[in-house]
């Protein structure tokens, strides 16, 4: 699978060895190793970032299936801005306690090079309007939100919002409507910034 | 509406199935990076699939049966009926007849969740080996009732000490098997909805997952 390593740990991001098998022992063990929050889809909180952040374990279940507005911008090429400009002009109704899901289909670049080291980002005025309307996730289709040349800080309205981060997504292209449920549930991990984890978009 | 987190936090130091199968490793958290020295929290998990919480596909013991990544998502949000047993101590059997005496009304496709409070026990040294179990009877019902997921809260289904087998009996039905869940006896309800999403992991017959109960 595709990851983060290029750019910054040297350790294995996702490893599963079959300690036992059917054939062998007539039953089917696993054991897997992954890095968190780097490994797949994960959801992320403001403790990824700050000493004093709040850590996966203490989120409320209740956010964890929330009403998700879905924000169909543009297709992005590498290193292109996703503005406040265009979400607003979209005309999505986005309520308080909304996940916001803004797909640029980048997902489409999985596995080439740019995917990681030259993805869109969000300017930092986008993502605090979706915190000002009350957005409790904000899910993307991109493996980071910061623009890596000229960081403006885009994860710091998140922290300051008490909201989470759920990426890099997959196949936000393909939901019909504007509004759906999201559900993004992850594990439990006690002291832990972030979890993986599996959401999936219910179009009711 | 009312959601109980039912499943339980991974963490170093808690339960393993190593006393029944030494190659089954304890959860372990290796600290990559912190906020403090690197401006941010990078950690390395370390675990079996069957760990905490988590979910068996038929693939655990039937040969060619469907892994945990093969499995649809909607079999992961579902209808659910709640048992609550009376409180099992160790090595107790859940009989076919206590079963039916709580005369719930079960139907296809719904989850399963049998609440005994055994969970209470699982800082106990024999926590895994003294487990209660479904005795071969009551197993039967189950699978018959055509239920699509076993929910458990005591971490064994067989009987340690003289296995039937059940647990296949389940999975040649293509059934999940679900445990450990915690936290059962604060559900009022007997038929509530349950959220419970295993990671999606290729190849593996087992993965850990977060369970969530809703009473609407």
């Amino acid at each position: 699978m595709w990851d983060y390593q290029p750019m910054w740990y040297d350790v294995p991001l996702y490893e599963a060895e079959h300690f036992a098998t059917i054939e062998k022992d007539g039953w089917e063990g696993s054991r897997i190793s992954l890095c968190v929050p780097l490994t797949g889809v994960y959801m992320v909180t403001a403790s990824h970032r700050l000493a004093d952040g709040f850590t996966i374990d203490q989120v409320d279940p209740a956010r964890f299936f929330p009403e998700a507005a879905v924000l169909k911008v543009s297709p992005k090429g590498p290193g292109e801005v996703v503005t406040r400009k265009e979400l607003e002009a979209l005309g999505v109704t986005i309520r308080r306690g909304d996940a916001a899901l803004v797909s640029t289909g980048w997902d489409s670049r999985q596995g080439q090079p740019e995917y990681v080291a030259n993805p869109p980002y969000f300017e930092r005025d986008a993502v605090q309007w979706l915190m000002d309307k009350g957005v409790s996730i904000l899910g993307g289709d991109s493996p980071v939100f910061e623009n890596w040349d000229e960081p403006q800080g885009v994860y710091e309205p998140i922290d300051e919002a008490g909201a989470m981060i759920l990426a890099p997504l997959s196949n936000l292209g393909e939901i019909v409507k504007s509004r759906v449920k999201l559900v993004a549930v992850p594990l439990k991990l006690q002291g832990l910034c972030a979890s993986p984890c599996r959401p999936f978009a219910i179009e009711e | 509406m009312r959601v109980i987190d039912v499943s339980t936090t991974l963490e170093n130091g808690m339960w393993s199935y190593q006393a029944l199968v030494p190659a089954i490793t304890p959860y372990q958290i290796e600290r990559i990076a912190s906020v403090e020295e690197d401006g941010w929290e990078v950690s390395t998990i370390h675990m079996t699939a069957v760990t905490g919480t988590y979910i068996e596909a038929p693939a655990h013991v039937v040969p060619g049966g469907k892994n945990i990544d093969e499995v649809p998502p909607e079999r992961f949000v579902l209808d659910a009926v709640v048992l609550q047993l009376g409180d099992k101590n160790a090595s107790e059997p859940i009989t076919l007849e206590e079963l039916e005496a709580l005369k719930a009304d079960i139907h296809q496709g719904d989850a399963l969740i049998l609440a005994t409070g055994y969970d209470r026990m699982r800082d106990r040294e024999d926590f895994v080996e003294s487990s209660p179990y479904i005795e071969p009877e009551a197993m039967r019902w189950i699978v018959a009732k055509g239920v699509s997921l076993l929910a458990l809260d005591f971490p064994l289904a067989d009987n340690f000490r003289s296995p039937a087998g059940i647990t296949k009996w389940l999975f040649e039905a293509d059934a999940l098997l679900m445990a450990l869940l915690t936290n059962l006896r604060e559900v009022s309800r007997q038929r509530v909805r349950f959220i419970a999403l295993p990671l999606k992991l290729k190849g593996t017959s087992a993965a850990p997952c977060r369970a969530l109960i809703i009473e609407e």
